[in-house]
């Protein structure tokens, strides 16, 4: 009885995702017009000038190689940068190892409207505005709290004996790290990876601020400003639909790529 | 800079501290002086975009200055605020009035702009002033009396309709509130509320009670009555009389279904389809609604009517600034002088079908009606000027204003809740 | 073994903890983000206190976390006990998943379509003959914006929970139906102890990250430049409102600090308590 009401649950979960794909994607090849006077109507003559309009009028073309530069690179090294960190922080006991995770777990809750002047200034005196150089040290650097506590939890999972047996066999910390540890816990790295890249890659906030020329804009950046241009330029929800399949597709391809990876990595980092 | 951006390394407070000092004006080299930046509040492939770009090309070519654009869109803003704390800032920037350079002004950051409206529009024999911007100038006013923004768009607000439904309106327009109301029964009779109002945007909600209160008690009385720490202003009968106005077309069925419970921009997309009448907006209803309204419609629209006294014209502006610390003002200021020549400016209308601040040049079709209007009557600001008390509209006024517009509270609890709200506003007020 | 966290903590340190140890600064000051820093002390502390729409914005701040916490961890539960042994429950995660990765802006629109007067949802209890059908967007937005962040929410804690579920071996489950164990004796005596790790772990992120809502209900202020009435402000909102938000934005960044140092505490201590309830030994298995 009550498995029959927690299934009838997801498969009503499930019609009702898909339900909402369907809908973005018809929307986005609708007039706009038709979208107000029938929401839930279908594209019966694809309007596929939406995606030419969005694509051109948001320059999304060089938005998207931009945001590719950026996300593909800085999830690399969260990760590079995180492995370790979280490696030893689980694997230590003490206070301080302790200590440290919750202080990286507390990073996750950060405003960055509030701290936003303070690294305005950081990055003005570094030379970093307006640079996606720069913008690739922020990324790296807000992401790292997450990404050290989610893998804290995979390190943490992994069985003791493995990492005794080494020590044992007189191998370095880094050797066991790097030949014994890492590998164990690829699924977790690549889930980190691939959470790292989706979160990355529809970030607006940050690169608004710190990018000021628009030849270095994002793919966000680009269709925050197609949406808020419909501000005194005219609403036209048929292109914004468009631009948003845009920015989610090569996302949505990427998670079923790798997302049984995911869900497998997930599996295996799942204990702390 | 350089030795305190090392300390910066160690602790994100030194360094707050160390340039909270720093950042005075950079000196412009003059050999690089023929140039200066521009960060421009529209997408490069906007008219708006179009006509500025072209201007720029001709500036350069006569004077000789080259202008780096970026076209930063509606965002600048947001890139502004932060850029001015520290390091390179543009030297010309574009924005709706208040939204920007109202707080910046405040805040010491704009540069003293009464040299451009002095300036010589060049080739005309007359000033910026003169050729229309000065009529203007008193909204663009800071605290200090020098004005911060010369304004190239102007927008007018007013109720919206479709001329070619309504051939008699276009006839005669309402002009005073009776006049007003008996249009709207005479609608209504038809079968459906015929005003059309976004109601979850708060603002657009207060805009019918800013109008309503301030044709009864005067403008600058809302101002006046929102600034007072003991509220008590809005003890004055008159305003239990305005807001009774707005409670009757609330309780009267007069606005249409789904008004105060869709998202924007589904009424006004209502509207658009003819299944409203009249919209009260600012200048921007028709390029905002030209995708859904189709070719049949003729954009029309007529000031807020009048209750008892005289109608005045609601705006706000759209123009240019230049940060304080800007390194090539001057080029900046010659630039502005040279957008205001007749036809260059001309393209505002031509081009982007917006009214410009010069009244020799025709206001395109669809906006005819207000920009006429504009020329005979008084200006008054958007929101009475009280948008410039921080948060005011969107914590005072805008929630109790949903709530009588939608029918939840009658006009004196209204006025009860718009004080009480009020008091603590101002208490909080540092 | 400093060096493997050394590059990670410099880098956090310095781009994220000094910004915000400068913030806990700034929010014992008057400051308008460009110009000069007035000292207050306590001053926008105290202010916080008898800030009505501040309080509202933190309560929403903690039904969001407690009320959504149990409402998604809850449903993210059922959901996975009933995928357990489902065919075809990849995909079915992947599904789930999907809200995840579209801009809320977008998500928000199909809320208001399915929730406006003459939308989708009325229609349907029109259809069931309810002829008064309730002012969704008007009256109950709040109400609407909770559950669009756990319908988004439910689908990311079902593919982490699932994964800890995934670990547990089959045959613990068939000896539990051989021993006529009923569903919740399931759930508490095997799936909960053998995924605790998992379930303390995610409630720490969903403790931390709930604080951070700000897109979803962001989007139901209308236009790009507005934002929503104060009702249904968490503090993320009530941040945002005080810095770059609204048609004429109020740079209140003294403030803003203030109000997010108060929320940010309120987090650690609720971090503190969580380690502290689910500290239990490990499972092996």
């Amino acid at each position: 009885m009550i498995r029959r009401i927690g299934l009838s649950g997801v498969w009503l979960a499930v019609a009702f995702n898909l339900f909402t794909l369907a809908w973005i994607v018809s929307t986005s090849l609708r007039p706009h017009r038709e979208i107000f006077a029938i929401p839930w109507g279908l594209p019966f003559r694809p309007m596929w000038e939406n995606f030419a309009e969005a694509w051109s009028s948001g320059n999304f073309g060089g938005a998207a190689l931009n945001t590719i530069l950026l996300v593909g690179p800085s999830s690399i090294v969260i990760v590079a940068l995180s492995a370790p960190a979280a490696y030893m922080l689980s694997r230590t006991k003490g206070r301080a190892p302790s200590a440290l995770t919750v202080l990286f777990a507390m990073g996750i809750g950060i405003p960055t409207q509030v701290v936003i002047i303070p690294l305005f200034v950081l990055m003005q005196s570094l030379s970093l505005v307006n640079s996606l150089a720069g913008l690739f040290v922020l990324y790296v650097a807000v992401s790292l709290p997450f990404t050290v506590f989610l893998l804290t939890g995979f390190f943490g999972s992994l069985p003791d004996e493995i990492e005794e047996a080494a020590a044992l066999d007189g191998a370095s910390v880094l050797r066991t790290f790097w030949q014994i540890m890492l590998p164990l816990a690829r699924s977790g790295l690549i889930t980190a990876l691939v959470l790292n890249a989706i979160g990355l890659w529809n970030e607006t906030f940050l690169a608004l601020v710190f990018l000021q020329s628009t030849d270095k804009q994002t793919l966000p950046l680009a269709l925050l400003g197609f949406l808020s241009k419909q501000q005194y330029a005219g609403a036209d929800y048929g292109g914004l639909f468009a631009g948003v399949v845009i920015l989610v597709l090569p996302m949505l391809a990427v998670y079923v790529w790798l997302g049984r990876r995911i869900i497998e990595g997930l599996t295996l980092g799942a204990g702390k | 800079m350089i030795n305190s951006s090392r300390t910066a390394l160690v602790g994100g407070v030194a360094l707050l501290l160390l340039s909270a000092c720093g950042g005075g004006p950079a000196t412009p080299d003059a050999s690089e002086a023929k140039s200066f930046t521009y960060w421009s509040m529209w997408e490069e492939n906007e008219p708006q975009a179009q006509v500025l770009k072209s201007a720029l090309d001709s500036f350069g070519k006569e004077s000789g200055v080259q202008v780096k654009v970026e076209w930063q869109g509606r965002k600048v803003q947001q890139k502004l605020t932060p850029a001015l704390r520290g390091g390179d800032v543009p030297d010309l920037v574009d924005q709706d009035g208040n939204k920007t350079w109202a707080p910046l002004a405040a805040a010491g950051q704009t540069r003293d702009l009464s040299g451009v409206y002095a300036a010589q529009v060049p080739g005309e024999g007359r000033t910026v002033a003169e050729v229309g911007p000065g009529k203007y100038q008193e909204l663009v006013t800071g605290a200090d009396g020098k004005p911060y923004m010369v304004p190239y768009e102007v927008i007018a607000f007013g109720l919206f309709y479709n001329g070619a439904a309504h051939p008699d309106i276009a006839a005669k327009p309402p002009v005073t509130w009776e006049e007003f109301t008996a249009t709207l029964d005479r609608l209504k009779a038809g079968g459906h509320g015929p005003l059309a109002v976004d109601g979850d945007i708060g603002d657009y909600d207060a805009m019918w009670l800013v109008d309503l209160i301030t044709r009864e008690l005067g403008d600058g009385s809302f101002l006046k009555a929102a600034s007072d720490k003991s509220a008590a202003a809005w003890d004055d009968p008159k305003v239990l009389s305005a807001l009774g106005r707005a409670e009757k077309l609330a309780k009267g069925g007069y606005f249409v279904d789904g008004s105060f419970g869709s998202k924007f921009p589904a009424v006004q997309e209502k509207w658009a389809a003819g299944k409203a009448d009249f919209l009260l907006m600012g200048t921007w209803a028709p390029s905002e609604t030209q995708k859904s309204a189709g070719p049949a419609f003729a954009y029309r629209s007529f000031p807020f009517p009048s209750v008892g006294g005289a109608q005045s014209v609601r705006t706000s502006l759209i123009g240019f600034g230049i940060p304080k610390r800007a390194a090539h003002p001057e080029l900046a200021e010659k630039f502005i002088a040279y957008f205001m020549k007749k036809d260059v400016l001309s393209g505002i209308s031509a081009k982007a079908l917006n009214i410009t601040p010069r009244p020799d040049i025709a206001a395109p079709e669809p906006v005819a009606d207000l920009a006429k209007a504009l020329s005979t009557m008084p200006t008054a600001p958007w929101f009475d000027g009280a948008d410039g008390l921080p948060n005011y509209s969107v914590e005072v006024f805008s929630p109790v204003a949903t709530k009588l517009l939608s029918g939840k509270v009658a006009a004196a609890d209204a006025v009860k809740e718009l004080k009480d709200l009020q008091v603590k506003y101002w208490a909080k007020q540092g | 073994m400093w060096v493997f966290v050394a590059p990670a903590l410099l880098l956090y340190a310095v781009f994220l903890l000094g910004p915000t140890a400068a913030s806990v600064w700034v929010s014992l000051h008057a400051w308008d983000g460009i110009g000069e820093m007035r000292f207050k002390g306590a001053g926008n502390y105290t202010l916080l206190l008898r800030d009505e729409v501040f309080l509202k914005a933190f309560g929403n701040t903690l039904v969001l976390l407690v009320g959504g916490g149990v409402v998604v961890f809850t449903l993210s539960f059922a959901l996975t006990m009933a995928l357990r042994d489902m065919p075809g429950k990849r995909t079915v995660r992947s599904v789930l998943f999907f809200p995840n990765i579209v801009a809320p802006v977008v998500l928000s629109v199909l809320w208001g379509f399915l929730f406006q007067t003459d939308g989708l949802v009325n229609s349907g209890l029109a259809g069931v003959g309810v002829d008064d059908p309730p002012n969704w967007l008007g009256d109950h937005l709040f109400g609407l914006i909770f559950a669009g962040l756990v319908w988004m929410n439910t689908g990311f804690y079902v593919t982490i929970l699932m994964a800890g579920v995934d670990r547990i071996p089959r045959y613990f489950y068939e000896d539990c139906a051989l021993n006529g164990a009923t569903a919740f004796q399931r759930l508490r005596h095997l799936t909960l102890p053998l995924t605790w790790d998992v379930v303390a772990t995610s409630a720490v992120i969903w403790t931390v990250s709930s604080l951070k809502i700000f897109e979803f209900i962001y989007a139901f202020g209308g236009t790009a430049n507005d934002l929503p009435p104060p009702d249904v402000w968490n503090s993320a909102l009530f941040i945002f409102g005080k810095t770059f938000g609204g048609r004429v934005p109020q740079y209140a960044f003294g403030y803003a600090s203030a109000s997010a140092v108060a929320t940010l505490l309120l987090i650690v201590v609720f971090v503190l308590l969580l380690r502290r309830v689910t500290r239990r030994e490990r499972v092996q298995f």
